[in-house]
């Protein structure tokens, strides 16, 4: 309830079934999300040739 | 049977059902309201055969469904009674002369799909329902 900034009693006189499953799901999600931060899983890891490949037209090669 | 979106829940858009050729809203209801509706479907579910020998969890959507259709088949009069209880905005008297069984019981199960979002897959199984 902490995370949503509400009481529980606002959520049973406010919220439908559907809204708080959805929250639900969301709130995991996102819980998800920062452990696997928090893990360094969300760094993916590439091939040199990929790394290539996504940077192309992010460097810019100037000749002097 | 449409799954509600994202948005829809979020703006607690109301349910819409076709009855009479005609289309109808059905606010859904808080959870307070919702827990005592979903008390009364249980309390009708539960009797039935098709759960003798299999305990009533929503979350088994397989014999819940079972439960519900059996139920649209054996007891239609308390099914209207407990979808007017839920939609209690929609005038009973002018539906009941106009709608027919198969949109009732379609709407029925839009409303079973927003009171128990926690069977995830019960919306595709609900689907042949009313086929």
């Amino acid at each position: 309830m902490a995370e949503w900034h509400v009481t529980p009693d606002y959520i049973v006189n406010n919220w439908t079934d559907e809204l708080l499953n959805l929250m639900t799901e969301k709130l995991v999600e996102r819980k998800g999300k920062e452990a696997d931060s928090l893990r360094g899983k969300s760094h993916q890891d590439v091939s040199a040739e990929e790394l290539s490949t996504r940077s192309r037209g992010m460097i810019k090669v100037v000749k002097k | 049977m449409k799954e509600r979106t994202e948005e829809e829940i979020l703006t607690r858009a109301p349910i819409l059902v076709i009855l009479g050729g005609k289309k109808c809203e059905i606010a859904p209801l808080v959870i307070r309201d919702s827990r005592i509706w979903r008390k009364k479907l249980i309390s009708l579910i539960a009797p039935l055969p098709v759960l003798v020998n299999t305990t009533m969890d929503t979350e088994n959507p397989r014999g819940f469904v079972d439960a519900l259709t059996q139920m649209m088949v054996t007891m239609p009069d308390q099914v209207l009674d407990l979808f007017f209880d839920y939609a209690k905005e929609l005038d009973r008297e002018e539906i009941e002369g106009v709608a027919t069984d198969a949109e009732i019981a379609k709407a029925f199960e839009e409303v079973v799909q927003v009171v128990f979002p926690l069977a995830q897959s019960l919306p595709k199984v609900l689907g042949h329902l009313s086929q």
